[in-house]
């Protein structure tokens, strides 16, 4: 059977194919996750919509509390946003670490966050933004925090007929310390290992905020509310961190795979966090 | 019967019109349809950057972008950059800096490198690793390539 291939000029058309033809459709964005384990696979879906006419979310927008990234947004273009850095440093970190010049300036973010990789780097850093996105159907449309639309390796809570298309966030406080640090086989073009984000907002000596993630060691991108529960209100030492490493090794649940071992993903969780959380003391 | 797309496009200038399957490869396009075959396919999953081109001012590797896309596109393949008759400078450097051996990466890795030079004029040697961290070379080992791009920056 050959793939249908249909590519929509604006949303509503996008919405009321999705609406009718949506669990045997695949979305079609960048294309550099699909058509992969398209061809892998050889599988020819019955239906693909390509969504790369819909302009309107190429756009990043913000306003003086929130960013808005269309889902279309590209790696390389958050990557490149000069004022992107000032209040989102984690992403723009994160999403520079992604592949190769070549597949940032093709991979969307809304593809990535639908493939849903427990190491998304992507991901990871809007885990630490606390971002949603929003999900639009024929018949409406929903906020979804992040953690509510990721549920598993692979396996978010998007609904057939819907159409993710936006991804918002509220802004860091200019002088937040951030840190986005990935661990893979290579530099570049490599999934992480593990992975480690978060922001810490110190105010003299003392942690006011603070959010920390880790990628690839649990079945999706994991925030850790046990230790940013240890951290806030905590002045920051040598003791804290030490506590605060250790910690954050306790509540993952990293397995072995093939790019890496349970025991190896541990103990580099428990190096990530030292060094960053060590990092932040330095600029204190 | 297979659907069938109309493509009008630009290559290395040149308005190009033809018709493709919506889900054959630019790479594809330009190697079977064209003739271009400056453009190498290596794995054919984004990842090596054999077949890197320049699609609307940006490196891309073309094995990812499907005819479906290419309505209106502007594309550049290593035949815009040089000819045997008349080479680019920065491939006439690469030459002379032994950053070739077998050549099956340099179309890729001088797309990029050109990608690279037109928003940097003098990049520095991490922008340059950067910039061609997607594309693979089994022979070179990289640095003459690394010391060739520097060295062409130099000249400008």
């Amino acid at each position: 059977m050959k793939t249908e291939y249909l590519r929509p000029k604006h949303m509503d058309e996008v919405l009321r194919i999705l609406q009718v033809r949506g669990s045997h459709a695949h979305i079609l964005a960048g294309g550099t996750d699909l058509l992969v384990h398209l061809r892998q696979a050889s599988y020819q879906p019955e239906c693909l919509v390509d969504i790369t006419a819909l302009d309107e979310l190429r756009r990043i927008r913000r306003d003086d509390e929130m960013v808005y990234l269309g889902a279309l947004v590209t790696h390389r273009q958050v990557e490149r946003d000069p004022r992107l850095a000032n209040y989102a440093g984690v992403l723009v970190n994160a999403c520079h670490q992604v592949g190769s010049v070549q597949i940032r300036n093709y991979g969307t973010l809304g593809g990535n966050l639908v493939n849903a990789s427990p190491a998304g780097d992507a991901i990871l850093a809007l885990a630490v933004l606390d971002a949603e996105i929003l999900l639009h159907a024929a018949g409406g449309e929903r906020w979804l925090p992040l953690s509510e639309f990721i549920t598993g390796p692979g396996i978010t809570t998007r609904c057939p007929d819907e159409l993710l298309t936006t991804i918002r966030f509220q802004r860091l406080p200019a002088s937040a310390c951030c840190f986005f640090h990935k661990v893979g086989q290579r530099r570049s073009v490599t999934i992480a290992k593990v992975s480690i984000s978060g922001m810490i907002f110190l105010a003299e000596g003392v942690i006011q905020e603070c959010r920390i993630a880790l990628g690839a060691v649990a079945p999706t991108v994991l925030r850790l509310p046990s230790v940013e529960r240890f951290l806030c209100g905590s002045s920051i030492n040598e003791q804290v961190i030490q506590q605060a490493a250790d910690l954050a090794a306790d509540s993952c649940a990293p397995i072995d795979d093939i790019r890496s071992t349970v025991e190896y993903r541990r103990h580099m969780v428990r190096v990530l966090a030292r060094r960053c959380l060590q990092a932040a003391l330095g600029v204190s | 019967m297979e659907s069938v797309c109309d493509i009008h496009m630009y290559v290395n200038g040149n308005p190009v019109t033809l018709q493709s399957t919506p889900l054959m490869s630019l790479a594809g396009i330009l190697r079977e349809k064209l003739g271009l075959t400056g453009t190498k396919v290596g794995c054919n999953t984004g990842e090596c950057g054999a077949c890197t081109v320049i699609l609307n001012g940006k490196a891309v590797a073309s094995c990812m972008v499907i005819a479906g896309q290419l309505d209106g596109a502007d594309v550049r393949t290593i035949e815009g950059i040089g000819s045997e008759q008349a080479l680019h400078p920065l491939q006439q450097v690469f030459i002379e800096e032994g950053a070739i051996q077998c050549g099956y990466c340099t179309p890729g890795i001088i797309m990029s490198a050109v990608a690279l030079l037109e928003e940097t004029v003098h990049p520095s040697d991490a922008q340059i690793r950067d910039a061609i961290a997607g594309n693979l070379c089994r022979c070179t080992g990289y640095q003459k390539i690394i010391r060739a791009i520097q060295r062409y920056a130099e000249t400008r």
